[in-house]
């Protein structure tokens, strides 16, 4: 435990110690008047978020809400679609090339053209965020299930493997890696995606906390939602991390990464 | 002797096992002992595992039934409540204030159960295409304004305005009351925020005042105030009703040049719906105007008050009430004026439309051979007939 222990706050103690730097410059910064009033200070937005827990809270739940459902479906889709490619060779360029162009779309312009087709709710802005997230689990699933060691796949021929025991025994532990990459990205892809939605007119939600705050000119609200999204999206790219590593055998994820 | 000496032989065998057994035991309980203590016994870190994955799952998935479980119950609440009743739903221009404070009287006032209508209000945004939502059929009623109605129509959206909230537009440059701009002509030099769809109406006006557009640094920003308060602007382009009490509330003193007295008389937030949706069911909207005539007498009678009741139960969590008895107060000027003192409010009539029309022409926005009249843009129809009933027939 203790070498863990050390190299864990090895890991963690200068990028706590800059960003801490960080925040009492800013402080400083905003104390001595050299910022524009459109920007708060640290305290400022600690002492915002405090008196305004209720309300955040209030929005925070629906933002929640859309962003898992629509990380579950988008990422569920993708990985549905991963394993027809798998099973469909042929499939794997065309599926790639309608997923590049789809996610080549800017996002603002795609919520205005879902808003049309399902109209402002709760489905549109799940569906939005589903997109958004599905293209990097897509492009990742595809290509972990493909890309198998040569020598690997050359024993499961020797040995005369079925195609279920190549999928469960090969593809799969090999995509595993490919996989939990793709759905770290469209972690915070999701909380975006969201956010999008919920500009486009919603009733509640982070999304609609900004732009109230961004057109009332509270700036000390702006900051609190900013710093809100920024930790959401942080903490859904931690759990995903998290998950993975207790999925993937240590040995196999430090061999991957290269240790 | 035979016998006793196989049972002797078995035991001696077993024993021997057992010995080895016991040593190999021994060997692993030293190796243990001597061994790194920062490595777990793989089964229990395995079992630890385990435990950690389930409980990081199953919170995930807790998580998220429990959110949605919620949702689902508060839609159900809705659907119940509103059975039987002739539904309307409107989106709104803007987020939900007093802004659209007649709609929600109207619904305090208990005056669209009256109707009996099940109303429901989307608050707008930024990025809100409030004409194509209702030409979609996702929305009955949605806002505009007499220049952009046109815009649709040339598009092909078949909407029409029905009835019109603000019979003077409060859309305004604002600038800082210690550098004013007073007029097109104070622009020149500065750089101004403001819309692309404004600024083709703008372009008209410096054409006819013989002014360069060349001379004036037009930005395309939305109607954030803060790019005024931090000086990178040097006027930006909004609703007075909106950003006045924003501005004024952090110690900033704007000065309002309204475009309706640089030439560009408009009306703002009029009713819009699809023709094809009036004509089917007139009734229903005769209802819901005359909730909503109720609804803008009763906010017009004590603002301050209606201001109160909107923020406690219909705004977003959050809003500023100071800045909304503000602009509760300063809406009259913009809702009970021109045809509204002899009418009432949400009157609407041609001028303003013929007006838009010729400025669109102007611009060049309408093309060769398409003709636009009024009367295929506005209603007065409904208005009327809520107008002349006002009392509701039970």
């Amino acid at each position: 435990m203790s070498d863990l222990w050390r190299s864990f706050f090895r890991s963690v103690t200068p990028p706590t110690l800059f960003l801490i730097s960080l925040a009492l410059l800013w402080e400083g910064a905003v104390r001595a008047g050299l910022t524009p009033p459109s920007i708060a200070g640290p305290t400022t937005i600690v002492d915002t978020l405090v008196a305004d827990r209720a309300t955040i809270w209030h929005h925070l739940e629906p933002t929640l809400l859309t962003t898992s459902l629509g990380y579950l479906l988008g990422s569920g889709v993708a990985v549905a679609i991963g394993l027809c490619v798998y099973v469909i060779r042929w499939l794997e360029q065309p599926v790639l090339t309608a997923a590049t162009v789809l996610s080549s779309i800017p996002m603002l312009a795609l919520a205005p053209v879902l808003l049309i087709w399902l109209g402002v709710g709760l489905t549109m802005r799940v569906v939005l965020t589903a997109i958004v997230c599905a293209f990097p689990v897509l492009v990742t699933i595809v290509q972990g299930l493909m890309i198998v060691p040569r020598e690997t796949s050359e024993l499961f021929q020797s040995l005369a493997a079925s195609d279920m025991q190549r999928f469960r025994l090969l593809a799969l532990p090999n995509a595993l890696p490919f996989l939990f990459l793709g759905l770290k990205i469209a972690a915070p892809l999701a909380v975006l995606g969201t956010l999008i939605g919920e500009w486009t007119g919603a009733e509640q939600g982070m999304g609609v906390y900004m732009i109230a705050a961004m057109f009332s000119l509270q700036a000390d609200r702006l900051w609190s939602a900013v710093t809100i999204v920024s930790v959401l999206s942080a903490m859904a790219y931690g759990y995903i991390a998290l998950i993975e590593r207790l999925t993937i055998a240590p040995e196999f994820l430090d061999g991957e990464v290269g240790r | 002797v035979h016998f006793t000496s196989v049972a002797f032989a078995e035991r001696a065998t077993r024993d021997k096992f057992a010995r080895a057994k016991l040593l190999r035991c021994n060997k692993e309980r030293d190796a243990l002992a001597s061994a790194d203590l920062g490595h777990d016994l793989p089964s229990r870190r395995e079992a630890l595992r385990r435990v950690a994955l389930a409980g990081l799952l199953g919170g995930g998935v807790a998580g998220v039934a429990a959110l949605s479980a919620r949702a689902l119950d508060r839609n159900w609440r809705d659907e119940a409540s509103n059975a039987g009743l002739a539904s309307v739903t409107h989106q709104l221009g803007w987020l939900k204030g007093v802004q659209f404070g007649g709609c929600f009287m109207a619904q305090e006032k208990g005056y669209f159960a009256r109707e009996r209508l099940a109303v429901s209000y989307a608050a707008g945004g930024p990025t809100t295409d409030y004409r194509t939502l209702v030409s979609s059929g996702r929305f009955l009623v949605s806002e505009s304004d007499a220049s952009e109605l046109i815009y649709a129509r040339i598009q092909g959206q078949p909407l029409v305005a029905f009835a019109a909230v603000f019979q003077r537009s409060p859309a305004a440059f604002m600038s800082p009351a210690a550098r004013p701009i007073r007029s097109l002509r104070d622009m020149v030099g500065r750089t101004i925020g403001v819309p692309n769809v404004v600024l083709a109406r703008l372009q008209i006006l410096m054409r006819r005042q013989r002014i360069d557009p060349e001379t004036i640094n037009f930005v395309p920003v939305g109607t954030d105030a803060s790019m005024l308060v931090s000086g990178q602007i040097d006027a930006y382009y909004s609703f007075a009703t909106t950003a006045v009490p924003t501005l004024r509330l952090r110690g900033f003193e704007p000065y309002v040049l309204y475009l309706s007295d640089m030439g560009m008389p408009d009306y703002a937030q009029a009713l819009i719906a699809r023709r094809d949706q009036v004509e089917n069911d007139p009734d229903l909207f005769v209802r819901y105007t005359r909730a909503l005539i109720g609804g803008w007498r009763a906010m017009m009678a004590d603002p301050a008050q209606a201001a109160a009741v909107i923020v406690e139960k219909y705004a977003l969590p959050g809003t500023d009430i100071r800045e909304q008895v503000i602009q509760a107060r300063m809406l009259r000027d913009f809702v009970l004026v021109g045809d509204a003192l002899d009418h009432g409010p949400l009157w609407i009539a041609a001028p303003q439309f013929e007006t838009a029309l010729r400025f669109a022409r102007d611009a060049g926005v309408l093309p060769e051979g398409v003709r636009v009249d009024v009367e295929s843009l506005l209603t007065q129809s409904i208005v009327k007939a809520a107008a002349s009933r006002p009392e509701v027939v039970a």
